[in-house]
């Protein structure tokens, strides 16, 4: 019988501090993670807008890309060709990014209306004003691509934009998968939930039931490393994502309630009731073009919540470009060779203003 | 390559991982089951809310600031800073506004045209 085998070298020191969530600055430095190099173009209180580098006069309209409020904004940067911006710049785009930071207990009635039409007309005031340009191609991914819907379905906001870009970004919530099955029923209620937490709702209280999404993935987690460990590039990727899934942010309590009550529970935007500046929108009021990128193995949002989009006024009128990639949310823009094809669609679609 | 044993270890995990898998799949997907976990979550956190309470008022009997009370300032902090630069920004814009004024009226005597026809305009 042939002696049993060592576990390859690192790998109980990387299981270790995915267990234990252990990462620290000099793990992503050692990984190459966030490779787009970037300048702060303005600040306030937790959250800025960076400008990727180098600063170039581009041909095309500005992109202004909002991350979701759930994880960091770095899933778009990852690592050097895993990254979405790179992608961007590659194709001459003048790139702009938010960073929502880490909200402190100040931000408790900071709602999606504040961020919409406060924070993000705020990011693409500076952008107009950096670049001379009179419109901006807004971009949103998951929460932030609801976000930037909200922001389009608006009548006087949307002036700001020439064309909108989401990334598996729910619009209608009703039915979405797992987590609207949750929230939808009899005894859920998040009021009460959330009770204790003032100003913030702290990101292990959310984070905690993230895991069960996607129960098998996780279980083999370790596996599939150990199994694939001497692969070219592998063991980074996992490293990578892995950081990027642990770094968890927590949520302004507003904000937080209104996605479970507004958008999950009742479902208020793609029924044309949630308020933005004063103004109810409604997904059938987007007539920009648009273009969609849904992934079709979602595992936190099906497919179903970003058909919404074809009963806008951009799908009537033939504005809307939508494509559903076979990845899932984070791998189809990083960490699967499907992410190529969904950087050509993208830049596609964003060079054409 | 494996050996017997790691063959063996290799199947063990594997039947663990899909039996621990489907049993976790139905247990999430189960209604009863979510129901009562976000009833026991809910009541948990009730009890966590009403300490917190409590822990407030024994720092007010202190005449120390509650975390309530700290809170309301950083809100109040940020509202501040909202309003300093949405102040800013209509400044900007203002004096903006200003400076196109000022150089439309400083063209003015170049624009004779216009002024003729805002008189007919005003005959009629």
């Amino acid at each position: 019988m042939k002696e049993a085998k060592e576990l390859p070298e690192g790998y109980r020191e990387i299981v270790s501090k995915s267990v234990m969530k252990q990462y620290s600055q000099a793990d992503r430095q050692r990984l190459g993670m966030e490779p787009t190099e970037k300048v702060a173009v303005f600040r306030q209180g937790c959250w800025t807008v960076y400008r990727c580098l180098p600063e170039k006069k581009s041909k095309h309209l500005p992109v202004l890309i909002v991350p979701s409020l759930i994880n960091r904004n770095y899933i778009m940067d990852l690592l050097p060709g895993h990254s979405l911006l790179e992608a961007l710049k590659k194709a001459g785009l003048d790139v702009f990014l938010i960073d929502w930071g880490t909200p402190d207990s100040g931000m408790g009635n900071c709602g999606f209306d504040t961020y919409v039409s406060k924070y993000i007309k705020r990011a693409i005031r500076h952008v107009k004003k950096i670049t001379g340009a009179a419109k901006v191609q807004l971009a949103g991914q998951c929460i932030g691509g609801l976000m930037v819907a909200l922001y389009a379905a608006h009548p006087e906001l949307k002036k700001d934009i020439a064309t909108l870009f989401l990334l598996t970004a729910p619009i209608d919530l009703g039915d979405s998968g797992l987590l609207s099955k949750w929230t939808s029923v009899e005894g859920f209620d998040i009021e009460k939930m959330t009770s204790p937490f003032q100003g913030i709702v702290p990101a292990d209280f959310f984070h905690a039931s993230f895991p069960l999404l996607d129960t098998k993935k996780q279980l083999g987690k370790y596996r599939t490393l150990l199994e694939n460990y001497e692969m070219p590039g592998f063991k980074t990727l996992w490293e990578a994502l892995d950081i990027w899934g642990t770094d968890n942010v927590c949520f302004a309590k507003k904000a937080f309630l209104e996605l479970i009550k507004d958008f999950y529970q009742e479902n208020k935007f793609y029924r044309g009731k949630f308020m933005i500046a004063g103004q109810a929108v409604s997904v059938k009021d987007i007539d920009v073009p648009t273009l969609s990128l849904v992934a079709r193995d979602d595992h936190v949002f099906n497919e179903r919540a970003a058909r919404a989009i074809h009963e806008a006024k951009c799908a009537k009128s033939g504005k809307l470009e939508y494509h559903v990639i076979p990845a899932g949310h984070v791998s189809v823009i990083a960490a699967h060779p499907v992410r190529i094809e969904s950087y050509r669609i993208i830049n596609e679609f964003l060079t054409s203003k | 390559m494996f050996t017997m044993g790691e063959d063996m270890m290799k199947q063990w995990t594997e039947n663990w991982e899909k039996l621990m898998g489907e049993h976790l799949e139905k247990l999430v997907h189960n209604e009863k089951f979510i129901t009562e976990m976000s009833k026991s979550i809910a009541a948990t956190m009730t009890g966590k809310a009403f300490y917190a309470k409590a822990m407030d008022e024994q720092m007010a009997a202190l005449n120390l600031p509650s975390r309530t009370e700290i809170v309301k300032v950083l809100q109040k902090l940020t509202d501040i800073e909202e309003r300093l630069i949405d102040l800013g920004e209509r400044f900007e814009d203002y004096v903006e506004e200003q400076a196109k004024a000022k150089s439309s009226t400083e063209s003015k005597p170049a624009a004779k045209p216009a002024k003729s026809s805002k008189g007919k305009g005003a005959a009629k």
